[in-house]
């Protein structure tokens, strides 16, 4: 009796070697090497961010007590609670504002910053603009606590550096972070000094993506100067834009360190004076570690985030309108 | 129309300009050609005033531009690989210049006026250059250079980035429109076969330093230097040296035996040698005059091109072309006699290159080559 054989796979026919053992352990292990390399970093990342990402949305909806004992469900208690807080509004009110300054200001300044960085270098010997773009830098890489606790003393309205300056030109400098309406410029000023540098290099290298023929093509046209930037540089720099919009939109939305050391941290001041510098961020940190109120501190941490997420939504679609030849 | 005098141009200790001297004629297209890094690009950005000499002049219209921006001395510019705003249609790359120096409506009818002699439509007018292919982008750099009218046109290599058919359709193109338009052309290309076959005059670059200036036929029939002869033609020349000797009160080539070769020398005395120059058309497989000399060749490399096939081959030493027919290259061995006549040879000095006149009669057209020192 004969049957017909079933078709052999062609591996079979080629001739099927053996396998040694470490080979099929190797192919046993391929299609998960992947993940195996990210594991490290991918478990880390799952443990202390988004486990805790998650149980602050959960726990934005319970009343929460450290540990978990005692809690409940509140559906939307906290949210009626927050919205009842004049300071939470006025914490809102104190970030836009930061924001609203910070970003245009980090803009504006770092780009020009590129700029001179960039035409120093085209014209220096040897073509580098190695020193000015370091020294521009490296307030970046200093410690935000130790350089703010720095600028504490230079804001100093009595002895402070900067007035010592500013009483040449004005009979009465102003109070600074002592004063309501100076805090937060003073914590503007200090932030500009810190991150203006970073946001110069993201620039510097949105330029030097921009051929020089191009410059020379506007020239050979009559376009220079400040009009070639406008017809030119910037329209090419536009990516560059959108990154540090958003960038910086994040960055001052979150700052923290930095307000709070330069308002009084230290001595159970940070926010002040007035809650003139009450930030978002501040606020949460006082509301979650100074009152202990956890679900409160969880709730606006969500507020936060969402208006962060319709923030970049909205920095994309209008972006998308700019970045036109992508 | 346009002069130049005297254009030196050094970087650090590089010098990539010695001493470049011209004068370009109302209409003319002028090409300047020669290798990679000779300073073809360096002397083009000088005359359209992106870059200042150390030395000389660049006048035109009989007035010194020195210091004066491109716009000011009436130049348009094709740059290489054409430097077109990508975030601009076309048609808004062509009108760049003139967009808020003109009226809307006065802008528009000048760039349908550029699009219309380039032959682009309106549709193309609308795109954005990546959505353009080279060809098209060649004729928006030319709009972009054109719109303004520039009393010179100035071209860098605008036909390097097109593949070989496009190069070859673009470089009619290109000549077609000058004959229609005659704009003062000054043209830069490291490819000798465009300049050969485009340009009114040419000049031959080589580090720096000019060549040659002259019709393109007259630098191909007699190179006024051993650079010159090597450059010009596909391929060029096959340069190489050779011994003199006194024979006779006069000098003489030596060829290979020792034997003195009827071809006098206008060397001074004490010259031992001198350069020998041959197109590839002009070396042979069997004697075609009384004054023929043999060179008994090893073959390097046969290249078939059809009709005729090049032979690469080396005699003592030294690398010679020969253009044969095909049919006789293939029955060629290892070795190979190549022919020559006497009255096919250049000769230049061994030292500067220099051409020599060769005493073959032809001293006059030699005072009429337009040879140019360094
Ligand atoms: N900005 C510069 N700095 C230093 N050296 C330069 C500069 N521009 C050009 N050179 C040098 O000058 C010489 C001539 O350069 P140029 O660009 O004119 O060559 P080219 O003939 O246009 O070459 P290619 O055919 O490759 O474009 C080269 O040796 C180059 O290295
Ligand atoms: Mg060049």
């Amino acid at each position: 009796m004969t049957t017909l054989d079933a078709p052999r796979p062609v591996s079979a026919l080629v001739g099927a070697e053996p396998r040694s053992v470490p080979d099929r352990l190797r192919r046993l292990v391929r299609p998960f090497a992947g993940y195996l390399f990210v594991f490290p970093a991918l478990g880390v990342l799952v443990v202390f961010y988004y486990v805790p990402a998650l149980l602050l949305f959960v726990i934005s909806f319970f009343h929460y007590h450290l540990g978990g004992a005692g809690s409940s469900f509140a559906g939307l208690d906290n949210f009626r609670v927050l919205f009842a807080q004049p300071l939470f509004w006025k914490s809102l009110v104190v970030t836009g504002y930061y924001v609203l300054v910070m970003v245009p200001a980090t803009l504006v300044i770092s780009l020009a910053l590129a700029m001179l960085v960039r035409d120093a270098a085209r014209h220096s010997k040897r073509k580098r603009g190695g020193l000015s773009q370091a020294l521009i830098f490296l307030p970046h890489v200093t410690p935000l606590v130790a350089t703010s606790l720095v600028w504490v003393y230079i804001l100093n309205p009595q002895y402070g550096v900067m007035n010592y300056v500013l009483r040449a030109f004005v009979s009465n400098p102003p109070g600074w972070l002592e004063s309501t309406g100076y805090s937060m410029p003073s914590i503007e000023i200090y932030s500009l000094w810190h991150s203006v540098g970073f946001y110069m290099v993201l620039f510097l290298a949105g330029l030097a993506s921009i051929p020089d023929r191009l410059l020379e093509a506007a020239r050979v046209e009559g376009v220079r100067g400040f009009a070639a930037f406008r017809r030119v540089v910037f329209p090419l720099l536009t990516p560059s834009v959108y990154l540090v919009t958003v960038l910086a939109t994040v960055n001052t939305m979150q700052a923290f360190s930095q307000i709070y050391t330069l308002t009084g941290g230290a001595h159970g001041e940070a926010g002040g004076p007035a809650y003139s510098t009450t930030t978002d961020a501040l606020l949460i940190y006082q509301t979650a570690f100074f009152y202990n109120h956890f679900s409160l501190a969880a709730t606006m941490s969500l507020m936060l985030f969402v208006l962060l997420v319709l923030l970049t939504v909205v920095q994309r679609w209008g972006f998308s309108k700019l970045v036109f030849y992508r | 129309m346009l002069q130049l005098d005297g254009i030196t141009k050094t970087y650090g200790h590089d010098v990539a300009l010695s001493g470049i001297g011209v004068m370009i004629e109302e209409g003319e297209f002028f090409s300047i050609v020669g290798p990679s890094g000779c300073g073809k690009s360096t002397l083009l950005r000088i005359v359209a005033g992106l870059d200042e000499p150390d030395d000389g002049t660049v006048s035109i219209d009989g007035v010194d531009v020195s210091g004066w921006e491109p716009v000011e001395r009436g130049i348009g510019m094709v740059f290489q690989n054409y430097a077109l705003f990508p975030h601009l249609t076309a048609g808004a790359n062509i009108g760049f210049g003139l967009k808020g120096r003109l009226p809307k409506e006065e802008l528009r009818r000048r760039v349908a006026e550029i699009a219309e002699l380039l032959e682009l439509d309106a549709a193309m007018l609308e795109r954005r250059p990546r959505q353009l292919s080279g060809g098209q982008r060649q004729r928006v750099a030319l709009g972009r250079a054109l719109i303004r009218r520039p009393r010179v046109l100035l071209m860098d290599e605008p036909l390097s980035s097109a593949d070989a058919p496009l190069r070859e359709r673009m470089r009619s193109e290109l000549k077609g429109f000058h004959q229609r338009a005659g704009t003062t052309t000054l043209y830069v290309t490291h490819d000798q076969r465009e300049a050969m076959s485009m340009s009114d005059r040419m000049m031959v670059l080589d580090h720096g330093r000019a060549q040659q200036v002259g019709r393109p036929i007259d630098v191909y029939r007699r190179p006024a230097t051993a650079f010159a002869a090597r450059f010009v033609g596909s391929p060029g020349m096959s340069v190489w040296p050779m011994p003199v000797r006194a024979a006779d009160g006069r000098h003489r080539l030596v060829t290979v035996d020792g034997n003195p070769w009827p071809v006098q020398v206008p060397c001074p005395a004490g010259t031992e040698g001198v350069l020998v120059g041959v197109r590839p058309e002009r070396l042979g497989l069997r004697p075609c005059s009384e004054d023929s000399a043999v060179l008994h060749c090893t073959v390097d490399t046969i290249e078939p091109q059809g009709e005729q096939a090049l032979v690469h081959a080396s005699y003592c030493g030294n690398a010679v072309v020969a253009a044969v027919e095909a049919a006789a290259a293939e029955q060629l061995g290892a070795e190979v006699d190549l022919w020559l006549s006497a009255g096919d040879l250049h000769l230049f000095a061994v030292d500067s290159g220099q051409r020599l006149a060769d005493g073959r009669g032809d001293a006059e057209a030699a005072r009429a080559g337009s040879a140019v020192g360094g």
